[in-house]
């Protein structure tokens, strides 16, 4: 990726791939089957500053620009979707509460944040509503002169771990967004037991009954929710699982390129193969013109360019797409040892399913982008 | 364009609109979220939009509706930070 970074970013990238390699490049097969992350990784994440990385300066974040965000979530994504996803939570929901908080939240929520001392989680889906947020039934009502939540969250995650929780709710038919401590009495989660992928990533069902939520921790103001606050939220998660998606997209190329360098076949070396040269090319093509639109996409943010929405749609549409693809080409390249449960390549394929759900679905990203393709075409831009 | 005034305001309001919309100018007074013209991708766009290319910084106390829903109510919205941000 060096032909499209700085030498400052290189060096960043370069250092940050290596230590976390060196602390968890072998953790992740054992934090799948555990279902979750260790505290001392959640722990080293914050000692190494990378839960308020891309906060801004004024809030005690690291203020990093959103290529390097997006070079940190490649470097955690060659190692564990799960590890690279706790961070991305916590960034969504600190973030949005950077942008659309209050001084008094500012001062009492973003130390903790930005130092990575509380982690974050942001409940969204509902049973009933995943795509369509419109459809929510938690709410955030009035009684005895007090504000009290209701609702179940599911598939949150991190949920399991998390100290603060943004939820979205509505009241009175209107969407807002609240904070909500671990420690609310009206608070349990519980895990959401097995699962196809991000199998480390804590899911909990989030149940909130009666919790009291001070008027302080509103966040945003009722109505906006759904219109600016999910929208800001969700924007930071798909550039995240866009250069996630692509660190994972990286270490399963190399992990099919170490196995072909010294595997043979019917007398030959696999990549004598012709079928094996159609895989490596598609998946070396593809890699490189991932990589292309996630700088793309976060140069396009840190120029505040009208486009950056577009180009972070894109970017996570396409890396996601074709880590799916090759994913499960690493695993019929790789064979018996891509079916190996622990390995990279199985894990990579389980995650990237996943990976196409979060965040705005495939379908919903082709329901965003098709009418902006048109519209540019009609404008004369394509 | 830290010192637009109202007319300048409209007008790059309308020329950012016609990006995302391309049915037609709508109404000053037009309820733009209401007429399905755009949609909450664009919501957050508008922010972004509005505080690059006017130097204003918008806020959790300017999320009303009223400053969103029309190209008048944007143009005041506009008027009213850059009166803050300016100290005028």
């Amino acid at each position: 990726m060096r032909h499209l970074l700085t030498a400052e970013e290189t060096q960043y990238h370069k250092d940050l791939v290596e230590r976390v390699g060196v602390a968890w490049g072998t953790g992740a097969a054992d934090w799948d089957r555990r279902g979750g992350l260790p505290a001392d990784v959640v722990r080293w994440c914050a000692d190494e500053g990378l839960f308020g990385a891309a906060l801004p300066a004024e809030f005690g974040g690291g203020g990093a620009t959103a290529v390097r965000t997006g070079l940190m979530y490649e470097a955690l994504g060659r190692v564990s979707a799960s590890l690279a996803s706790l961070v991305n939570v916590h960034g969504m929901a600190a973030q949005t509460l950077a942008k659309w908080g209050t001084e008094q939240q500012w001062a009492s929520v973003m130390p903790g944040l930005a130092a990575g001392k509380r982690v974050a989680a942001i409940c969204m889906t509902e049973s009933g509503a995943g795509s369509d947020l419109s459809a929510i039934e938690t709410e955030l009502s009035e009684r005895e002169g007090r504000l009290v939540l209701n609702g179940t969250k599911v598939f949150i995650t991190f949920g399991q771990l998390a100290d603060t929780f943004l939820v979205l709710a509505q009241r009175e038919g209107r969407s807002v967004t609240c904070l909500v401590d671990r420690d609310n009495p009206g608070l349990t989660t519980t895990s959401m037991g097995d699962v196809l992928g991000l199998r480390a990533a804590a899911l909990a069902r989030v149940e909130l009954r009666d919790c009291v939520v001070p008027a302080e921790d509103v966040v945003g103001r009722d109505g906006f929710g759904l219109s600016i606050l999910v929208p800001h939220a969700l924007e930071h998660g798909r550039h995240a699982v866009a250069w996630m998606a692509l660190g994972m997209l990286g270490s399963a190329f190399s992990a099919v390129l170490d196995f072909v360098h010294e595997r043979r076949s019917f007398g030959r070396d696999l990549v004598d193969h012709g079928q094996i040269q159609s895989m490596l090319t598609r998946m070396g093509t593809d890699l490189e013109a991932a990589k292309l639109l996630c700088v793309a996409a976060s140069r396009a943010v840190d120029d505040r360019a009208p486009d950056a929405s577009a180009r972070i749609l894109t970017a996570k549409y396409f890396v996601c797409r074709v880590l799916e693809e090759h994913a499960a080409q690493a695993v019929q390249i790789l064979g018996s040892r891509g079916v190996l449960e622990d390995g990279v390549a199985a894990r990579h394929y389980r995650d990237a399913k996943i990976l196409n759900i979060i965040e705005g679905t495939t379908q919903i990203i082709e329901r965003m982008l098709a009418p902006i393709f048109l519209r540019t075409r009609s404008q004369g831009g394509l | 364009m830290a010192h637009a005034d109202r007319e300048e305001i409209i007008q790059v309001v309308l020329d950012y609109l016609a990006q995302y919309d391309t049915s037609g100018t709508p109404g000053l007074d037009e309820d733009l979220f209401e007429s399905g013209r755009v949609n909450s991708l664009f919501s957050i766009q508008l922010v972004g939009f509005l505080e690059n290319t006017f130097r204003i910084k918008i806020t959790v106390t300017d999320l009303d509706l009223q400053n969103f829903a029309t190209v008048n109510r944007v143009a005041d919205l506009v008027l009213a930070k850059s009166a803050t941000t300016t100290g005028a």
